[in-house]
Formats: C-alpha cells, structure tokens, sequence
C-alpha cells in the first residue's frame, strides 16, 4: 500500500515534465493552425482561448491532470475525436506485438542463458555470449527492414507489413501470419539482454553455498538446477521484466513503423509528424502509467516467488 | 579495482600493462578494436582513398549493381557513390557516439561523484531523479525533443547526452560509495582536505576505470540511436548523409535496389559490436571480476 502511495508523486513529476516538454515546443500547440494560411489572426486567438491556451501555464496544467485523473483526455486536434477513444483503438494491436514479442523473449531468451551459463567458458557459451552482444547492437530498423528484404521481397515467404490482408475476413492464421516477423524482430534486442542477464544470474547463483549444500545431499545435478539454483536466478529477472515493459512499447514505436503495424507506436509517430499534441501527451500519460505498474507489478511477483521478500 | 591514491610512475605502468595484457588475450575484443580501426581510419581518409564526391549526382548511373563500372558498394537513386557515401556519413555517426559519449560521461560522473560524495539527502534526491528518468523509455522524448528542439549535429548530440548520462551517474556513485570509506579517502578528510581536492585529486582519479568502460559503451548506445533518429526522420537532416538517413531514403527503392539498405546498416552493425565487444574486453580486463557480475 505504501508503494502504492509512492507512486503519486513520481506519476505527478513525470506528468509534469512531459506536459512542460510538449508545451515549450516551438511554435506551442497552435503550430497546426498558426501554418494555415485559411485561419485568421482573429480565429487563432479564438481558438486559442476555447482551448484555454492563454492561461497561465500552472493553471493549464492543473487542469490537463485533473481531466487526465477523470478520464477525459481531450481531442485529437487533426481528427477531432476523443484522444481516449483513437488511442483505444490501438491498443489490441500493440498488445498482440508486444505480449508475442515478450513470449518470444521468455521461450529464447531465458534458455540460452541458462545453456550459456551451465556450458560456461566452452564454445557453445562463448558463442551464445557473442551472439548476444550481436542482437543487442542491431539496429533494430535495420533488422526489420534486412527481414522485409529477404522474407517477403525475395523468398515471398511473409507479407511486407500490415495487420491483415486488406479486404480478407478475419482468419487467426492469416493474422499470425503478419504476427510472426515483426514480433521476432522486437524480440531479439531482448532475448540477447535476457540471456546476458540470465547467464550471469545463474553463475551468480550457482556459487552459492547452498547450491554446494543441495549437492552435497546427493541431488541430482538436474534438481539442483531446477529447484534450487533456478528458482534463485530467476529474481533479478522479474525485476529486469518489469523495468522492461514500457521498453517493449518503445520498441514497438520503431518496429510498428517499419511494418506498418496499426499500433500505438505507429500512432504515436504519426502524431509527431502531425504535431497532434493531446495525442502525445495521452500517450506519454499511458507510458508513464506503465512505467510504474511494470515496477509494481514486478515487485509483487518477487515477493510471491521470494518468501524472504515482504512488503507492507 | 585497483585502489591507489598516490600511485607512483612505475605501478601505474605495471597496472595499465596488466590490462593491456589481459585485453589482448580477450579475442572478441581484439576483432572489435581491430574492425573498429579500419572503419575509422576509412572515414577519417576517405577523400584520399576514393576520388568520388559523396554528393556528386550522375543521373546517366543511377541505381549502379554493387561492384559493377567501379563502385564497389554500387548507386543510389541520384547516381551517388554509395561506398564513399558511407564512410562520410560514418564520420557524422561517429561523431555523434564520441561527442555524446564524452558529454554523457562528464554530466553523469559529475552528478555521481557529487551525489556519493555528500550522500544523505543530497543522494536520495539525485538518485531518484535520476531512477525517474531512467525509467521512462527514452525514444519517445528522444523524437519529441528532435522534433522540436531541432535536428542540427549540436543539437543531436546534447539530445542524446540528455537521455545517456544516468547509467554514468549510478555507476559512479555506486563506485565513490564504496571508495568513500577506503582509508585514503578517510585519511584525505582527516587531514583537512578540501571538498574539491578530495573529489579531483582522490576519487575521479579511482573511478576513471568505470569511466572509460561506460564510456565505450555509451558511445555504441549513442551511434544506434542517432541512426534510429535519422531513420525515423527526426536526425540529422538530408543531404548530409548519415548511416540512418541513407537507411531512411533506401526504403522508397526496397526491390529495385536493395544494396541501398544493406550497406549502412551492415555499417552500423559492425561499428556498434566491435565498440560493444572492446567496452566488454575492457571491463574484463580492468576487473576480471566482473565477467559473471
């Protein structure tokens, strides 16, 4: 619960610097309609003050976080819809890139690093260990578009982007489909980090003395990996998954844009371009919020997994 | 870590000796340093190896095959040298890393040394400004700050030191921590030392090891979100090329020419494993130690 209470004032200090970094921008909010050459000097301070823009900027941003508290984000300023509603749309999208790109991570990642650590200083750990410093400095917009190249230009093998096939009835083969190369390209930035982690974890964990004890009881080397030394290892993992979490989204930003993905990266991005400021600032408001459960939630799963954790 | 307060001229021979010893035994590392060298020595000579303007445009040898009439990494749609282009644009990329990493490092080991050295309250403060931000994924404030502040080279890499310098910090405080109940640091307070002396003379001295290990890493980190930025749009801005925004460009011209989108990214590839493999062969060789850590 005190966690719980903690969390206000980082989200009111993250809020805070999001909306002063979106609002000192050149040219402020009203740069879209500053540049039409249809919209009058008139018009603009018109626009302006339904707005509420000529308030002191304390004052505008009490107000954007009490309506951000109650759930009415504003409107898109290029579509006019509600900011909750266009980003609403979205989500199911990025959570289907995401949580696959997260599983994939999970069934790869932390394999590898357990070989890599079990088979330690052989060929097969240096390799892994290489490889992994290999996906950690990809591009990932370079790996995207070298996949694009190769399995849908050339070997015809995926579809170059998209959800879905335009103008099919939804068919969950077809969606896996479009699923499976984005989801791996996303993945594999983390895969090599969770393995690294992995890997050093269990070698950490294996030193310990009461692996030496579970050994010395005549265990089985397997259930002394398994029971003991695993379930040990895993710790600083759960950790790592929760800070991560709002990194995937990140990551998904660059990978939705490169396969055209109707995600809220891609969303995010397009109102860049667009200058859609409730936009961005709904989004960075849902990062931010992200941010926080991802720690919190990662906590509470380290205390369930780790009974010398307690929090009250 | 080697804890030495007043080393003198022989041991701290012996010591960086030792480190050389151990990071030429460290293969990946040697491969890193060695690539790492050849692409750099390239683009810093670049206009004497290869006659051809990056910006000079041909129309009658556009989209040239890799290899054919001469280019070695072929034309783009303008007719451009693409090998000379990429090492100039190498040059921007790695200015970018080097530049930002020097920035990052001197932001985030002033602001560890100050909050490990006075601690308390100080500390907590600093620390968890720091948490907050590090926290928060930064390739979105990444874009909006490109996207308003600017995409000039300045302005790109005060950008990227922005969002790069906490790790610095927490490594170093975390460092000083310890160092601060060392004896030498002890015997310094006794004697009267001054803030400043003690902070210049004692522990930037000890943890210049760390430094340079993040240093190294921060620069890879800084050229692959440079490139990210460029690609996206919001880098640095055409015609001066860079690997990210050659990248951007390649994509209008996937299936006619796809060595266009091969060769920076192979570029940036390389470049960022070598830097990644010679931070990690210099980690384990100042502090063996660290491997499993």
């Amino acid at each position: 619960m005190r966690r719980l209470l903690f969390m206000v004032p980082i989200l009111i200090l993250i809020s805070i610097v999001i909306f002063f970094l979106v609002y000192m921008a050149p040219g402020g909010p009203m740069a879209v309609y500053a540049t039409n050459p249809y919209v009058s000097a008139e018009e603009l301070k018109r626009i302006g003050e339904s707005l509420g823009l000529n308030r002191p900027l304390p004052i505008q941003y009490t107000k954007w976080f009490l309506s951000m508290v109650k759930g009415d984000w504003g409107y898109s300023y290029i579509s006019g819809r509600r900011v909750t509603a266009s980003i609403w749309e979205r989500v199911p999208a990025t959570l289907q890139l995401t949580g696959t790109a997260f599983f994939f991570t999970v069934i790869f990642g932390l394999p590898l690093g357990i070989i890599a650590a079990l088979r330690r200083n052989t060929f097969v750990d240096y390799l892994l260990t290489s490889g992994a410093v290999v996906g950690q400095s990809i591009p990932v917009f370079w790996l995207a578009i070298m996949v694009i190249l190769i399995f849908s230009v050339f070997l015809k093998w995926i579809p170059p982007g998209g959800i879905s096939t335009t103008g099919m009835p939804t068919n969950i083969l077809d969606r896996i489909h479009h699923l499976v190369a984005p989801s791996l390209v996303l993945s594999t930035v983390y895969i090599a980090i969770w393995s690294r982690y992995m890997r050093s974890s269990l070698l950490e964990v294996l030193r310990q003395d009461y692996v030496r004890a579970a050994r010395a009881q005549g265990l089985s080397e397997f259930r002394v990996i398994c029971q003991h030394a695993l379930r040990n290892a895993i710790l600083p993992i759960i950790n790592l998954a929760g800070l991560h979490a709002p990194f995937f989204l990140a990551g998904a930003l660059v990978t939705e844009t490169v396969f055209s993905w109707p995600g809220i990266g891609r969303l995010f991005f397009d109102s860049l371009n667009n200058r859609d400021y409730p936009i961005l600032l709904g989004i960075l408001f849902i990062i931010a919020i992200i941010v926080l459960m991802g720690s919190l939630i990662a906590d509470v799963l380290c205390a369930f997994a780790d009974p010398r954790i307690s929090y009250d | 870590m080697k804890v030495r307060k007043r080393a003198d001229k022989r041991t701290e021979d012996t010591g960086w000796k030792i480190t050389w010893k151990r990071f030429r035994r460290h293969k990946a590392a040697l491969t890193g340093a060695v690539c790492l060298s050849v692409i750099c020595v390239l683009c810093v000579f670049i206009s004497l190896v290869r006659m051809k303007d990056p910006y000079q445009i041909d129309v009658y040898k556009r989209f040239v095959v890799p290899g054919a009439q001469g280019f070695i990494f072929g034309t783009d749609e303008l007719g451009r040298d693409i090998f000379s282009r990429v090492f100039y644009a190498g040059r921007i990329s790695l200015a970018v890393g080097i530049f930002t990493a020097l920035i990052s490092v001197f932001i985030g080991s002033t602001f560890g040394i100050v909050s490990g050295y006075y601690g308390g309250r100080t500390d907590s403060a600093m620390m968890r400004f720091t948490d907050v931000i590090l926290t928060f994924p930064p390739t979105f404030l990444l874009l909006i700050l490109a996207a308003f502040v600017g995409t000039s080279l300045l302005s790109i890499i005060l950008i990227i030191s922005l969002t790069r310098w906490m790790p610095v910090a927490r490594i170093v405080r975390s460092e000083v921590l310890s160092l601060k109940r060392r004896d030498f640091v002890v015997a310094d307070i006794a004697v009267g030392c001054s803030d400043l002396h003690i902070i210049f003379k004692t522990l930037l001295v000890n943890v210049m090891a760390p430094i340079l290990i993040a240093m190294t890493l921060t620069v890879a980190e800084a050229i692959l979100i440079e490139s990210t930025l460029s690609y996206l749009g919001y880098g640095i801005q055409p015609p001066t090329a860079t690997w990210g925004n050659m990248l951007n460009q390649a994509q209008s011209y996937f299936s006619k020419a796809p060595w266009l989108a091969f060769f920076p990214g192979a570029l940036i590839t390389i470049t960022v494993v070598s830097v990644n493999f010679i931070g990690d062969g210099l980690r384990d060789s100042i502090d063996p130690r660290l491997r499993n850590a």
